[in-house]
């Protein structure tokens, strides 16, 4: 058939309408209505008292005020930490993995599994089973060795909601890491054997680079994804002690639904917006060429 | 020696995947526990056992939650579905010059964070009276259902041969048919897929169902949370509870997360 024909005959530009103008309706409109709260003053508690524009105050708050500031540095550790974990992790569990030669499919389904569960069951599980300092599964396996039992939900809580996420996410990496571990051509490692690589030679020099694309991959995802992290936190410590694990997910969540400051929430869900879309676009440019060439 | 050293390194992986799974199964094994036993120090394993909390479970508010998400999640997927697949259609068979940014404007509403909207969706459903309704969950789990139906579903069409869209077109057949007699049979492990994974990111979902619903119209994520603020202290009910609010998708997980995955994988690297 010509291509004039097949473009008469191809299906019409309407067949993305439903599609593309449900998406703008229900995230675009509500993202422009964002920004237009962003800049008034607006408590919902007073209704007496107009919306009140104040420009971009609600920005100047946010960067300086000490809980929001403490909310954007959360927001990173929470990203990068686990990020950077999961990968190792996830590296590791994907080596291992892809030299079974039996029961595959029980090890995929046991590692696969925490990926499963559901962000507030994974605190509970956490918080209650293992992690309590009196009766918790850590505290036993510290006293088997002598050691004394360590709190970390009160005393280091950042760890404990880090130890969650990577518990989460680890097994995504491996899932990733495994299916780039698949696409390793084995002539080139014969090859690469042949000339007298080792095990360690063959992993760095043909391995490696060749999961570079699969390891950005697999980092742009989890850091757009990891980025809102909100179910651990609002179950795990409830962002505290005090202040010390509210990310900026939690923190908006607590202006809007105690405080009822809707333009300070929307400027806090702006800034989160944005720091998701320039680590977006930052792992996204290193990872175009590497897509690009495959 | 090598064989040796292989065998250790299989054995290897089969207890770290028990130890990270570990939590999970020590979950579902003190849901059985009583509750004293539950709490006991150090942990005990020959204990008797009981189904009193997973009935319990099942008797207590579970059932209305479970009744909740699963609406939520089935209609979300459907109605996500029925507005995707007529742009995955035209996307896979007939890309035009603004498909690429089209697709790219689908998937940057999927990754944008949900504090980004919450604000005025939390006014305009005070507003309508849509807070604590299943109706006001189903659209927006439907939008963050559209990006990801559409971009898969598109490149499992374009697994279907383009030769068979085109013979059928040359022969007169309307879209309508070509996409339900050909492209649909031909496409069945990619249906299956998508819903799936729909499926466990929706059941999963928490930051949209904890502010826009609560006791009416809240979902399994909501409930355990609100279980974990009452009831922490009674181990072996919340065990019981956590896992069954986990099972259906962990259950579907298992018996569709390798195929899932090379399906995912196949489709992502098109």
């Amino acid at each position: 058939m010509s291509a004039a024909r097949l473009g008469r005959l191809a299906p019409s530009r309407w067949a993305t309408l439903p599609a593309v103008s449900y998406l703008i309706i229900v995230t675009q409109l509500p993202f422009l209505a964002t920004i237009y709260f962003s800049l008034y003053s607006w408590n919902m508690l007073y209704p007496n008292r107009p919306m009140r524009f104040v420009g971009l105050r609600n920005f100047v708050y946010i960067v300086t005020d000490p809980l929001f500031r403490t909310a954007i540095e959360n927001t990173v550790i929470f990203t990068v930490v686990p990020a950077v974990l999961t990968m190792l992790i996830g590296l590791g569990l994907a080596l291992l993995v892809n030299r079974l030669t039996f029961g595959r499919g029980l090890a995929y389904s046991l590692l696969f599994a925490p990926f499963l569960v559901m962000e507030t069951v994974n605190p509970i599980i956490w918080k209650t089973m293992i992690l309590n300092p009196v009766y918790g599964l850590l505290t036993y396996g510290l006293s088997v060795f002598d050691l004394p039992p360590v709190d970390l939900i009160s005393n280091e809580p950042k760890v404990a909601i880090i130890i969650m996420i990577t518990w989460q996410w680890a097994p995504f990496m491996m899932l990733i890491l495994l299916a780039g571990l698949q696409t390793v051509s084995q002539e080139t490692i014969e090859a690469a054997r042949m000339d007298g690589a080792g095990t360690w030679n063959q992993f760095r020099y043909v391995v490696l680079p060749h999961l570079v694309p699969y390891v950005c991959v697999g980092m742009l995802i989890e850091a757009i994804l990891i980025l809102p992290v909100f179910g651990p936190i609002y179950v795990g410590t409830y962002g505290g002690p005090g202040n010390e694990t509210t990310n900026l997910m939690f923190s908006v969540y607590k202006t809007l639904t105690e405080q009822y400051q809707i333009g300070r929430a929307a400027a806090g869900g702006l800034v989160t917006a944005f720091m998701t879309t320039a680590v977006a676009l930052g792992l996204l440019s290193y990872v175009r060429p590497f897509m690009e060439r495959n | 020696m090598r064989r040796l050293r292989a065998k250790a390194l299989s054995g290897l992986t089969f207890v770290v995947a028990f130890g990270l799974c570990f939590p999970i199964i020590w979950t579902v094994f003190t849901g059985f526990k009583r509750e004293s036993d539950a709490i006991a120090f150090p942990p005990t394993i020959f204990v008797p056992l009981t189904l009193a909390h997973y009935w319990g479970a099942l008797t207590g508010g579970y059932l209305h939650y479970l009744g909740n998400t699963v609406i939520a999640v089935v209609s979300s997927i459907v109605l996500a579905m029925a507005l995707a697949l007529p742009a995955s259609y035209k996307l896979a068979f007939f890309p035009g010059r603004k498909s690429n940014d089209l697709l790219f404007f689908a998937l940057s509403t999927r990754f944008m964070p949900g504090v980004a909207v919450i604000v005025p969706l939390f006014l305009l459903y005070s507003r309508m009276g849509l807070i604590d309704s299943l109706f006001g969950l189903v659209v927006i789990y439907t939008a963050l259902n559209i990006p990801i139906a559409l971009w898969l579903m598109r490149s499992f069409f374009r697994d279907v041969p383009f030769e068979l869209v085109e013979a059928a077109l040359s022969e007169g057949a309307p879209h309508r048919v070509i996409f339900l007699k050909i492209v649909t049979p031909l496409s069945k492990a990619g249906f299956a897929t998508t819903a799936f994974l729909l499926l466990i990111l929706t059941w999963n979902e928490f930051f949209f169902a904890v502010n826009l619903t609560g006791q009416g119209a809240g979902t399994l994520p909501v409930y355990m949370a609100s279980f974990f603020t009452t009831e922490g202290q009674s181990w072996a009910r919340m065990s019981a509870a956590a896992v069954m609010a986990i099972l259906p998708v962990l259950l579907i997980g298992w018996v569709a997360s390798r195929s899932l995955v090379k399906e995912l994988l196949a489709g992502a690297v098109k």
